[in-house]
């Protein structure tokens, strides 16, 4: 799924993270505080400030991968570049490959301990794969197998909120032919995954209209 | 306001027909004939000793209460001057007769005959739906001389009169309270008055519009005529859209912050909270506001504003606690991922170290938390993660806390985007329930990684935003001087309870709960309080 150029920045950004993993890795106060906002998500012009003069693309998805660092931090570093930043998430984007490797790694992650700290950076990332708009049916897919396949008896992520964030993803993803695909999750036993079918049909119908 | 149905005149008569006296010390509920008949704490009222009065409408239509405490009829007749109400003879009120103003600088009244149906208290639009002609701040207002005139728990205070070039007049206000009305809009863009009274604490412009493409909210605020200063102006919009005027968003902020009001219109709703620091203080008079519709562009709109306005009344010690109630609302919060951490125990937050702590960091204002209420919401599961980008939705939740003295706090599973720990209007809507803006969200998934005193200070800083306070600096405070609170004792590190950040920095302490003097007085001043 990662291009060659993604994959090479991808690794450089690893690499450069390497160091700090497992020590607390160190940011800037106007790193910590441009992630730590109570009431407000970092605009763009906010991140490129505080992340001088590295640049808020570079670093920002280290620090999304990175789980030594506050869940806080983390979780606001996952959708932080990409809505606010059209042209810099779109496919074959690190910032897009970033997400798409966020969320098989925690849609696979077995350590029970940090369950519910996972459920969290998964639909953090869910979330913002969403926002990308990608309209990628790769994407589209990969959302799909968060919301588990009756017919195959292959079961959905347990969490409802996980389930309903991927719903709501694909609707953003604005791939009409995803519409097809969605009916069956009219069937989940969440009324809160039922919910965001719904709104994620209606998106969806006004995507193919576009 | 309800002197008028306190006693019926009848009771009254018996004072004039003063009589006899079986030897002056006749206590409660004795027969009587004559005042001096009762004891000194007494008067006799239809041939009873009653205890002797403390306000006018414990005498009934046409009587004032003396300051000796019996119940004295008035003798004003029909186009005689008077003061108070109480000065006018039963089936007459005192009426302001125009912009006249008499040698103690209020504006003449007399005594004049009653038509119109509402009575005071009632709501109104104009002067002459009023039995008693001054219709101030939407309601029917008695004119008074003095508190004593007043209802119970009423004050007699100095009102402008914005149609008689903001001269005063003396009226019965509540003491302590709010005071709500409609306000009519007839155009995109009007002119609105608020009259200020004397015992005014704060004043907000609730307005609203159904279209969620354009904004609303205050073009312009003007302060009372003597000084006419600009309060406010609608800073430029950061917009691409043709015909708007080139503003960054770093820009914009700067306009923002160089008003001494702070406001910012906004899709469906937005509020006018003044004061908004420490300067200006309020003022004795009208205040004008422009409020209009707004097309992306800053432009004015095509929609017609809805106006409500709020003023909290307060003639207490000023130092004295006030107390603010909570009304906790829970969504459907089941198989929450952070439940070990206690993310769905009702419990835990209205007995635990949560409400402890909220009540602790009001203390700190002298503000004590009255009661508490929750209930579970269990049927609005497409509300239960809350997406903020979505201003229907957002309406939707917020709609639902009817609760208008008070703060309506609700518990969501989670907010989108993802890492929005909470959210609130900013001023909200102090004081009035059920709008699209009446009340705070606090995202629960903050526990999987925050304890539960950090989800009070959380809390806190919400609702102090929504009472008024604003964060005492913003993110990129240090290039940009400007983009803090108007507090004059302004506290601009992360100890403050108003600091934008979770975290103080890099050393990833969590930020704290300090309220200054003058956030306190801010706080105090919501129409949010009892």
């Amino acid at each position: 799924m990662l291009s060659l150029k993604g994959r090479l920045i991808l690794a450089a950004a690893v690499l450069c993270a390497l160091p700090a993993q497992g020590a607390n890795p160190t940011l800037s106060d106007d790193e910590v505080h441009v992630l730590t906002q109570v009431d407000a998500m970092p605009t763009r012009e906010g991140l490129d400030e505080a992340f001088q003069p590295t640049g808020a693309l570079a670093r920002l998805p280290t620090i999304a991968s990175d789980d030594a660092h506050d869940l806080g931090v983390q979780l606001r570093a996952i959708p932080a570049y990409c809505p606010s930043a059209a042209g810099a998430c779109g496919p074959e984007t690190p910032s897009h490959d970033v997400l798409v490797d966020l969320i098989a790694r925690y849609r696979d992650a077995t350590d029970a301990e940090q369950a519910p700290q996972n459920t969290l950076r998964l639909r953090a990332a869910v979330e913002a794969l969403g926002a990308t708009r990608s309209g990628l049916p790769e994407d589209v897919d990969l959302l799909l197998t968060l919301l588990g396949d009756g017919a195959k008896r292959v079961d959905g992520h347990p969490s409802l909120d996980v389930r309903a964030a991927a719903v709501a993803a694909v609707g953003e993803l604005c791939n009409p032919d995803a519409k097809d695909v969605l009916f069956p999750y009219l069937f989940d036993p969440s009324p809160q995954v039922v919910a965001k079918v719904r709104d994620a049909l209606r998106d969806l119908e006004l995507c193919s209209l576009k | 306001m309800l002197r008028r149905s306190v006693f019926p005149l009848s009771l009254l008569a018996a004072l004039v027909a003063l009589a006899g006296c079986p030897g002056g010390n006749a206590g409660l509920g004795d027969s009587c004939s004559g005042n001096d008949d009762c004891n000194g704490a007494l008067q006799c009222l239809t041939n009873r000793c009653v205890p002797r009065c403390a306000r006018a409408p414990e005498c009934g239509d046409g009587y004032a209460c003396g300051d000796d405490g019996l119940c004295e009829p008035a003798r004003g007749q029909s186009g005689e001057h008077c003061r108070s109400e109480v000065d006018c003879a039963a089936g007459l009120s005192c009426q302001i007769d125009g912009a006249t103003k008499g040698d103690d600088g209020l504006l003449l009244a007399s005594c004049t005959d009653e038509h119109a149906e509402r009575a005071a208290g009632d709501e109104c639009d104009a002067d002459n739906e009023c039995r008693n002609g001054t219709c101030a701040l939407g309601h029917c207002t008695d004119l008074c001389r003095d508190t004593r005139d007043c209802g119970t728990n009423m004050q007699c205070v100095r009102v402008p009169l914005a149609t008689a070039n903001d001269a005063m007049f003396t009226g019965c206000l509540p003491f302590q309270g709010k005071v709500t009305w409609s306000i009519p809009v007839l155009s995109p863009s009007a002119e609105v008055l608020i009259p200020m009274p004397e015992n005014a604490r704060s004043a907000e412009l609730v307005m609203s519009l159904d279209d969620a493409t354009q904004k609303v909210g205050a073009a312009r605020v003007l302060s009372p005529a003597r000084t006419g200063t600009r309060l406010y102006t609608v800073p430029c919009a950061p917009s691409s859209e043709p015909g708007g005027t080139p503003c960054t968003a770093s820009e914009a902020l700067d306009r923002y912050f160089e008003n001494p009001i702070l406001h910012q219109p906004a899709p469906l709703q937005s509020v006018l909270l003044f004061p908004s620091g420490s300067t200006p203080a309020l003022e004795i008079g009208t205040y004008r506001v422009q409020v209009s519709s707004f097309q992306p562009d800053g432009t004015t709109g095509t929609g017609i504003p809805r106006v409500t306005a709020v003023v909290r009344l307060d003639g207490g010690e000023a130092t004295a606690p006030r107390t603010l109630d909570l009304h906790f609302y829970f969504l459907d919060l089941a198989n929450h991922p952070c439940e070990a951490m206690g993310a769905a125990d009702t419990p835990a937050v209205l007995s635990g170290s949560y409400l402890a702590g909220l009540r602790t960091v009001f203390f700190r204002a002298n503000i004590v938390i009255g009661s508490v209420t929750h209930q579970t919401i269990t049927d609005r599961p497409e509300l239960d993660t809350l997406d903020t980008r979505n201003l229907e939705d957002v309406g939707a939740l917020l709609s639902l806390g009817t609760s208008g003295d008070g703060i309506n706090v609700f518990f969501v599973r989670a907010l989108s985007p993802a890492g929005l720990q909470a959210w609130s209007p900013n001023p909200g809507p102090a004081g009035l329930g059920g709008t699209r803006r009446s009340g705070v969200v606090i995202g629960m998934d903050t526990l999987c990684y925050r304890d539960w005193p950090a989800l009070a200070r959380l809390t806190a800083h919400q609702i102090a935003r929504y009472m008024g306070l604003y964060h005492n600096v913003e993110l990129g405070s240090a290039k940009h001087p400007l983009w803090r609170d108007p507090i004059d004792d302004g506290d601009t590190g992360a100890t403050n309870l108003m600091y934008f950040s979770e975290l103080s920095g890099a050393s990833e302490l969590p930020s704290g709960l300090e309220i200054t003097a003058g956030q306190a007085d801010i706080l105090r001043r919501s129409a949010a309080l009892q």
